[in-house]
């Protein structure tokens, strides 16, 4: 489910389709009281681009 | 109304928070906390990690699903400080980064495309379709069961070799008229 660089030769809908999947895992993930930590350790990333 | 009031009212966004890298908060009015999420995509697009860009799939929901039940409960009560709080989230992406912001509409309830039409009125909105392009596709799929996806992406006009970027994130993908689903 999780996006890495094997999947960079994957045709624009499957990379899209892999992006709603993880979309989703990481949101309900997050809901389910995981955190960012945890999935990090899972092998996602998150960008941290703008100061609040 | 006593002045303290008044100036409350007068606050057109939330305040976002930043608790931890990588997470992004704010809180409603109505006590519902939102996270926004910046996914970091970079690895399936290595045209853009090649020019040392980044690419970022935008995600924001209640941070609590039982939030849900509230949002219901609230159905009727349009919350105006939302729109402006991602507003205002994206442009400061694009003052701050030259990378490229991805919205994928999540499919999971059907209601991706509401979702994208959305974002893209939020985006037509701002003062940002000055300076940031924003790419809308639709993707079908050969099989029937898998999901038609939409998703939009953003890039600003100055970056070095925009057109190259863009294609690469098209490839043949047909562009939507008018946010036409």
């Amino acid at each position: 489910m999780k996006a890495s660089t094997e999947d960079r030769n994957l045709s624009i809908y499957d990379k899209m389709k892999k992006i709603v999947e993880q979309k989703r895992y990481i949101r309900e993930s997050l809901q389910n009281g995981k955190s960012l930590d945890d999935l990090r350790k899972e092998g996602y990333k998150f960008g941290n681009p703008i100061q609040a | 109304m006593t002045y303290e009031k008044k100036a409350t009212s007068l606050v057109t966004q939330y305040k976002l928070s930043n608790p931890s890298e990588g997470l992004y908060q704010f809180a409603t009015d109505n006590k519902i906390n939102y996270t926004i999420i910046f996914n970091d995509l970079t690895c399936l697009f290595p045209s853009i990690e090649e020019r040392g860009m980044q690419a970022f799939d935008f995600s924001f929901y209640p941070t609590d699903k039982t939030d849900k039940d509230k949002r219901a409960e609230l159905k009727d009560k349009f919350d105006p400080k939302i729109q402006p709080t991602i507003q205002h989230t994206i442009n400061i992406f694009f003052l701050e980064r030259k990378d490229i912001l991805l919205f994928v509409a999540d499919s999971s309830d059907s209601k991706h495309g509401a979702r994208f039409r959305l974002f893209g009125m939020w985006y037509d909105e701002t003062k940002l379709k000055e300076s940031v392009y924003r790419y809308k596709g639709k993707l079908v799929p050969q099989d029937k069961e898998d999901p038609t996806i939409l998703y939009s992406f953003f890039i600003r006009y100055d970056i070095d070799g925009f057109k190259e970027i863009c294609k690469t994130m098209i490839l043949g993908v047909k562009e939507l008229e008018n946010d036409k689903i």
